[in-house]
C-alpha cells in the first residue's frame, strides 16, 4: 500500500495570533516494502506529519491518499462511509512516544486483542492476531495473563508495540520507539522491528535522534527541518550532505565522521568502518 | 573530605500492599498469606567516594538501581541501610535536610515535568520565593542563572514556547539560582535531539569547569560518559565496575556483562583489534583511534 501526501500544510491555531505552520508544502510517498526512519530536531514537524499519515490530523491544505482512495471525506458522512474511512485508516499504525503509558486492560493478552476486537474482529480471531503479534515482539507467554502493569519497562514497550502490529497494517509507524531504554534495550526493539519488517514486506517508519540508530537500521531517511522535508533519499546519500545536517542540529554517526577524517568514504556502521580501514 | 560518601547503604522500597493508601497506616497482615512477598533491595550495600568538583558518570541497565541511588544524593530517599554523607551531612539527619536539598540540586527525564511556572523567570525564581528571600535579589540570582545557561534571552517566555533542550536548561537555571554544590542530572538528556543533547552537556561541563560544581550525570548515552572524571556501573541494584573513562571502557566483556555497550569508537577500535590490528585496549578518543592506525 502507497501513503501519498501531496502539497500537505498543517497549521495549528489557524486564524489565531498564535498560528503556526507545523508543516509545509510537503509531497512524499511512503510504503514500499523497506526501513524508513525520519529525522529532524525538536519542532520540526516529524510529529505532525506521522499523525497526518493515519489520519489523526486532517491536514489544513492538501491531500492524503492510500492507493489512490482519499483517507477524509468533506461534509456529512453517512455512518458507513465513516465506517468505511476508520477501516481504511487501519492499515497504518501508529506507535506513539512512551506508548507504555496507554496500555490499560487486565492482562496483557486483553490489551493486545483490543486492536484487532476494534477492527471487528471475533473473540477467537481477535486472540490468534494478539498471540502472533505477542511472539512477534518476543513477549513469552508465560506472561500473557499479567497485568501489563507487572512487568519492566522494555516488556511494557514491547506489549504496547504488539496492540498495534496485531491489527495487521501495512504501514507502521512509530515515534521514538527507543526513548529512554537503555542500551540492550534499544537494540532488542530495533532489531524485532528489523525482523518483522523483513518477514512481513511490511513498511516500518520511525522517528529516531540517535544517528547511529538511523545509519544502521534505515534504507531510506527523510530528513525535515523547520516543517518542511529537506532531505529524502537512501541512507547513504542523506549522510552524505553531513554539512546540512550538522547546520539543522543532526549531524552523522560518529564512526562515520571518524572515517572520512582518515580520508576514507564515511562509514554508516562500525562493521563497514572496520572493513574500509583494513583496505 | 569528599564531598559524597556511601557506606554499605541499602535501600528497600516500602511494598504497597502492607500500607493503607488512605491513613498510611500499615495494614495487618493478610493472615492467609504465610509467606511474605519475596523482596529484594532496590540497592545493596554500595560504598562510594565523590570528590568535590568532579564530573561522575552513573551507568547500568534499566532498573539497575541508578535512579534509587540519586534520589539518596538530595534525601529524597533515605537508605534503609548504612550511611549516606553530602557535604559532610548524614542525610538521615532531619533538621539538615534542606541544607543538602539546596547543596544537591537534581534535573529529571522529563523536562514537561518539572517546569511550573507560566514564565522562564518565575520559574528559576521558585526555589528562591520559596526560602523568602528578598525581591531584588531574587531578580538578580535569576537574571543571572539565565545567563549562565545561555537563556537571558528567554526569561519572559512562555516554557512550552521553548524546546527540550532549552526546558532542561531552565530547569538547570532553577537549581543554579539556589548556588548548589552540586548537580545531579538523572537522564536528562534521554528525551532531547543531538543538539539539545549537546546544549545541556556543554552547559553542566562548563558550570563544572568554571564555578567547580560537582556534576553526577545518570545517562544511556556512553558518549557522555567519556568526558567523565570518574565512571560507576551499577548493576542488580549493585556496584558493578568504578574508573575513569579508559578503565571502564577497555573491559568491553564486563561493559556486555552490565548490559551496556561501548562507545562507538570503541566498538570500532575493538573490531580492528580483533582483525589483527594492534590498537592499544585503552583508545576511547577519535585522535586516539586515528594516531593508532597512523603507527600501523
Amino acid at each position: 500500500m502507497i501513503i501519498k501526501l501531496d502539497n500537505v500544510n498543517y497549521i495549528y491555531n489557524q486564524g489565531s495570533s498564535e498560528e503556526v505552520k507545523a508543516v509545509s508544502d510537503i509531497n512524499l510517498e511512503i510504503g514500499e516494502d523497506t526501513f524508513i526512519c525520519i529525522i529532524g530536531s525538536t519542532g520540526s514537524g516529524k510529529s505532525t506529519l506521522i499523525q497526518m499519515l493515519n489520519g489523526l490530523l486532517v491536514p489544513t491544505t492538501g491531500s492524503v491518499t492510500y492507493d489512490g482512495v482519499p483517507i477524509y471525506k468533506e461534509g456529512k458522512l453517512t455512518k458507513e462511509e465513516k465506517k468505511a474511512l476508520r477501516n481504511l485508516r487501519c492499515h497504518v499504525g501508529l506507535v506513539f512516544q512512551y506508548p507504555e503509558y496507554q496500555l490499560f486492560e487486565e492482562t496483557v493478552l486483553k490489551d493486545v486483542c483490543y486492536g484487532p476486537k476494534n477492527l471487528g474482529l471475533s473473540e477467537e480471531e481477535a486472540k490468534e492476531k494478539a498471540i502472533e503479534a505477542l511472539t512477534a515482539v518476543g513477549v513469552s507467554e508465560e506472561l500473557f495473563e499479567k497485568s501489563p502493569f507487572e512487568l519492566s519497562g522494555g516488556e511494557k514497550r514491547r506489549v504496547a508495540i504488539a496492540g498495534v502490529l496485531a491489527m495487521e497494517p501495512d504501514v507502521i509507524i512509530l515515534d521514538e520507539p527507543t526513548a529512554g531504554l537503555d542500551p540492550a534495550g534499544k537494540v532488542e526493539i530495533l532489531d524485532l522491528l528489523k525482523n518483522y519488517q523483513q518477514e512481513k514486506h511490511v513498511t516500518v517508519t520511525l522517528v529516531s535522534h540517535s544517528m547511529e540508530e538511523v545509519a544502521k537500521y534505515a534504507k531510506r531517511v527523510i530528513a525535515m527541518h523547520k516543517s518542511k522535508v529537506i532531505l529524502d533519499g537512501t541512507t547513504r546519500e542523506v549522510f552524505s550532505h553531513r554539512k546540512e545536517l550538522e547546520d539543522i542540529g543532526l549531524g552523522v554517526p560518529e564512526v562515520y565522521e571518524f572515517t572520512e577524517s582518515l580520508g576514507l568514504e564515511g562509514a554508516l556502521t562500525v562493521e563497514e568502518a572496520c572493513s574500509k580501514i583494513l583496505q | 573530605m569528599s564531598f559524597i560518601k556511601a557506606e554499605k547503604i541499602k535501600y528497600r522500597y516500602p511494598v504497597m500492599e502492607d500500607v493503607d493508601a488512605f491513613s498510611g497506616e500499615e495494614k495487618e497482615k493478610d493472615k492467609q498469606q504465610e509467606e511474605p512477598k519475596p523482596e529484594e533491595d532496590a540497592i545493596k550495600d554500595i560504598s562510594l567516594e565523590i570528590q568535590a568538583g568532579q564530573f561522575i558518570c552513573i551507568l547500568g541497565m534499566n532498573g539497575s538501581g541508578k535512579s534509587t541511588f540519586a534520589k539518596h544524593l538530595n534525601a529524597l530517599l533515605l537508605p534503609t541501610e548504612g550511611t549516606l554523607w553530602v557535604d559532610g551531612i548524614d542525610t538521615n539527619e532531619d533538621e539538615q535536610v534542606w541544607d543538602i536539598r539546596k547543596s544537591v540540586g537534581m534535573v529529571f527525564q522529563n523536562p514537561d515535568n518539572q517546569i511550573i511556572g507560566s514564565v522562564v523567570d518565575e520559574d528559576v525564581a521558585f526555589g528562591l520565593e520559596n526560602l523568602g528571600i528578598p525581591s531584588e535579589q531574587i531578580q538578580e540570582s535569576v537574571s543571572r542563572s539565565l545567563e549562565e545557561v545561555g537563556m537571558k534571552d528567554f526569561a519572559k517566555y512562555s516554557p512550552n514556547k521553548l524546546s527540550g533542550g532549552q526546558k532542561q536548561r531552565v530547569a538547570v537555571a532553577g537549581i543554579l539560582a539556589m548556588e548548589p554544590k552540586c548537580i545531579v542530572l538523572d537522564e536528562s538528556t534521554a528525551m532531547l535531539d543531538p543538539r539539545g543533547r549537546d546544549e545541556v552537556m556543554d552547559t553542566v561541563l562548563r558550570l563544572n569547569k568554571e564555578k567547580g560544581i560537582t556534576v553526577i550525570a545518570i545517562t544511556h548515552y556512553m558518549e557522555e560518559a567519556l568526558d567523565a572524571d570518574y565512571i560507576f556501573v551499577m548493576k542488580k541494584g549493585e556496584l558493578f565496575m568504578q574508573g575513569t573513562p579508559k578503565e571502564i571502557f577497555s573491559q568491553d566483556e564486563k561493559i556486555e556483562e552490565a548490559g551496556l555497550t561501548l562507545p562507538q569508537l570503541c566498538q570500532l577500535a575493538k573490531a580492528l583489534r580483533e582483525k589483527g590490528m594492534n590498537i592499544p585496549k585503552d583508545v576511547i578518543t577519535a585522535d586516539e583511534l586515528r594516531e593508532a592506525i597512523k603507527n600501523q
